[in-house]
């Protein structure tokens, strides 16, 4: 266990970080948020003592003050990024300078066989072993911090302090570094302590938050009780507002590709783009709405329609909250409507588009069916709210169109078909 | 293991056919068997007294003081994390040629008081300036932040040479031979420059070489050496120290030759790698050989005159440092 208390450090005579304390459990990622020059860096820098403070910092019940640089070296590690090298040791000599701090036998003394041994896995686990000749100066910026994080695992510490240790590096080591140091923090008595210049990646690693304005802590806790509003404040803008337009523009990237909808065929761009934007409304406030009504009938509609709007755009199902029984249940249900109307469905059913037209068809009879069940509510003298009615016309529409669009695509007149049978 | 037995082996062959040439060319060739007999005590007496009175003790200066010039610049690059540090550059030179100036333009370089004299005042001028230039650094900037320590060491060094310039300007007398201190020989110096350079080139090897880790830990700098259990600060401190009696040492008999201290580190990572335990002997055999070599050069090439042997190592350095270093990055 980490415990700091009222630790206040800065540069010379100025004071850059004032009266923080936390204290940090095994298992624990904190995360350092707050603008530039708020002392984020600098706290770190006076954890590690590389600069002077005032207050007190144990860990275990010892004091980290008083300990020797060496004894420190074998309980704190610090990861930060190097954007350049000059001297060309190899990947294997810099992992093994890792080992410094635990070096026995005082001067003289070099790396011995168990540490040998500790740098090689190292190495295999993180993909390195067979750069272990090359010249640090030849890799990568991502390779350089995938060693320089070897060397820090081999040192074994207990704490790692990782100063924006992922700057300058492609999406790929980002996500693998911070992959990397989640699992190493998962095993018993290790905690990280961060400070990341990427917002989402920050968030993404902690599971504890410091948020710091002006030198001073503002908010310690959970990263998921961290409130938005206040982010926005320290940050000076509007954090949620700019993390949702990021999100919602890589959302629409994960899902435009032609891959993310397998069963719309070669259906043109503007029918997925529909799609795309109708499924996702639709099962929103399907899931919205599914709360609000009182009557079990329609609350199982709902929960049908719901499902059945997932089962189309496979993307949206993570968000469904449903028992495992339930889920089940329903995709029986499916299964036999499916069997039952089989004939009836095959009319819209394209050649390319099966399960889609089939299921295009099945949400416009559920659609019909909801509109059906709502004014029998309305008879009753029950309200309904008007966002449920839109939605349950929206449902009979959207899919009637759908079905039709991917009919006429594939070449297949249904109006015509229709006004014939009908 | 077989890597390095060859490094070894071209170390020792370089080492010993560097002395070999260093003792045995000159206006009366000496072959190596002839040399070897003289160094037995026996054979012709002349060739002996040449031998052993002569040339033995100019070569084994000058191989000491490549050595030390080379370990003190693997060193001080190491500390500051700059491949471009070097004891030179941060005072010790500027100071051994003021100390050396002050003494020489003063009249004070006759008898044996001055032979004494101007080596002494050219180890205080360089360790002075070196520790000045330290205590400034540390009043500038609390952490010692290796690129303060450069800077303060650079700006010292100007203004010791320019002191230094005026000086030999207004003592014109002295003028000449002040202009030749500061480009270094090694002629006539005896066995008395090997007798104190031998012992603390030895002793600083070893100092440095027990500390090859820590050394290897501080080229990553300051916060990372902190974070892997090393004091950079302290370490700084006295690793500088140490390099500036090294250097100090060395430039006090020789006076000033330039470009070894920073060219024979980076051919001994070229050659070696880049840790310590490894590229501190080469360095210090690279540069001890370069060093005789370019001695050898500086008094057969316009025999019977000299040529500053530091012009020679300057320029037979320049080229050969830019052929080295930049032949990986022009492939």
């Amino acid at each position: 266990m980490l415990e700091v208390k009222k630790l206040s450090c800065g540069y010379g005579g100025e004071q850059v970080v004032n009266d923080i304390s936390f204290t940090l459990s095994p298992g624990q990622r904190l995360v350092v948020l707050g603008s530039n020059g708020c002392g984020k860096t600098t706290l770190l820098r006076g954890l590690m003592g590389i600069l002077p403070s005032t207050g007190t910092m144990e860990f275990d019940g010892r004091d980290l003050k008083a300990m020797t640089v060496r004894e420190k070296g074998r309980t704190m590690a610090m990861l930060t990024q190097m954007n350049s090298v000059s001297f060309s040791y190899t990947v294997m000599e810099t992992v093994l300078l890792g080992r410094y701090a635990h070096l026995e036998g005082g001067l003289f003394s070099t790396p011995g066989a168990e540490d040998r041994r500790m740098a090689e896995e190292q190495l295999k686990r993180l993909g390195l072993w067979q750069e272990r000749d090359k010249r640090i100066t030849e890799l990568s910026g991502g390779q350089l911090q995938r060693v320089l994080l070897a060397r820090t695992f081999v040192q074994e510490p207990r704490i790692i302090l990782l100063d924006e240790p992922a700057n300058h590096l492609d999406l790929k080591y980002q996500v693998e570094l911070v992959e990397e140091l989640k699992k190493w923090t998962s095993e018993p008595g290790r905690m990280a302590i961060g400070v990341f210049h990427d917002l989402d990646l920050a968030l993404s690693f902690a599971d504890t938050v410091l948020l710091m304005d002006r030198g001073r802590s503002v908010y310690l806790g959970s990263a998921d009780g961290l409130d938005p509003e206040m982010l926005s404040r320290v940050f000076g803008i509007d954090v949620p507002g700019y993390m949702n337009a990021s999100r919602r523009r890589w959302e629409k990237l994960r899902k435009s590709p032609y891959e993310a909808y397998p069963f719309l065929g070669d259906a043109s761009d503007d029918l997925r783009c529909d799609f795309e934007l109708m499924t996702d409304r639709m099962a929103s406030e399907v899931g919205l709405l599914r709360a609000k009504v009182p009557d079990e009938g329609l609350k199982k509609e709902l929960l049908w329609i719901c499902e059945l709007i997932y089962h189309m755009n496979p993307s949206l199902r993570t968000q469904l909250k449903v028992t495992e029984e339930e889920k089940d249940r329903l995709f029986a249900a499916v299964e036999r409507l499916r069997v039952q109307c089989g004939d009836r469905c095959r009319r819209f059913v394209t050649p390319q588009g099966c399960e889609t037209g089939c299921m295009a068809h099945i949400l416009r009879v559920r659609g019909k069916e909801l509109v059906r069940l709502l004014y029998r509510h309305i008879q009753q003298g029950h309200s309904v709210e008007p966002r449920l009615m839109d939605l349950a016309n929206l449902l009979s529409g959207y899919f009637f169109y759908l079905a039709l669009r991917l009919n006429a695509d594939a070449g297949v007149d249904e109006i015509d078909f229709i006004s014939r049978n009908y | 293991m077989n890597r390095s037995m060859k490094g070894a082996g071209f170390l020792a062959f370089l080492a010993i056919a560097s002395i070999l040439l260093g003792v045995g060319v000159g206006s009366v060739p000496v072959s190596p068997v002839k040399i070897m007999i003289a160094l037995a005590g026996q054979g012709d007496e002349g060739v002996r007294a040449l031998i052993l009175g002569l040339r033995l003790p100019r070569v084994a200066l000058a191989f000491l003081t490549g050595a030390a010039l080379s370990v003190g610049g693997t060193v001080m690059q190491s500390a500051l994390e700059n491949p471009l540090a070097s004891p030179f550059g941060l005072g010790v030179s500027a100071g051994a040629g003021l100390g050396a100036t002050m003494v020489m333009a003063a009249g004070l370089t006759g008898g044996i008081a001055g032979a004494f004299l101007l080596p002494a005042a050219g180890f205080a001028g360089g360790l002075g300036t070196v520790l000045l230039a330290l205590a400034l650094a540390k009043a500038f900037d609390a952490r010692l932040s290796s690129v303060t320590v450069v800077l303060t060491g650079m700006v010292i060094s100007l203004f010791f040479s320019a002191v230094m310039d005026l000086m030999a300007a207004m003592s014109p007398e002295y003028a000449q031979r002040i202009g030749l201190w500061q480009m270094g020989s090694f002629a006539a110096k005896g066995w008395q420059g090997v007798a104190v350079l031998g012992p603390v080139l030895l002793l600083c090897f070893v100092l440095f070489m027990s500390r090859a880790s820590m050394l290897d830990v501080m080229t990553f700098g300051d916060e990372q050496a902190q974070g892997m259990g090393v004091d950079p600060q302290r370490s700084k401190r006295r690793v500088i120290a140490l390099v500036a009696v090294l250097t100090g040492t060395a430039v006090a008999f020789s006076g000033i030759i330039g470009f070894v201290d920073l060219v024979a580190p980076h051919v001994a990572r070229r050659l070696f790698g880049a840790g310590h335990r490894r590229i501190l002997p080469a360095g210090m055999v690279l540069g001890g050989s370069f060093m005789v070599l370019c001695d050898l050069a500086a008094r057969t090439l316009a025999s019977p005159r000299e040529i500053p042997v530091g012009a020679v190592t300057a320029l037979l350095g320049a080229p050969f440092f830019l052929y080295v270093f930049f032949k990986k990055r022009g492939r």
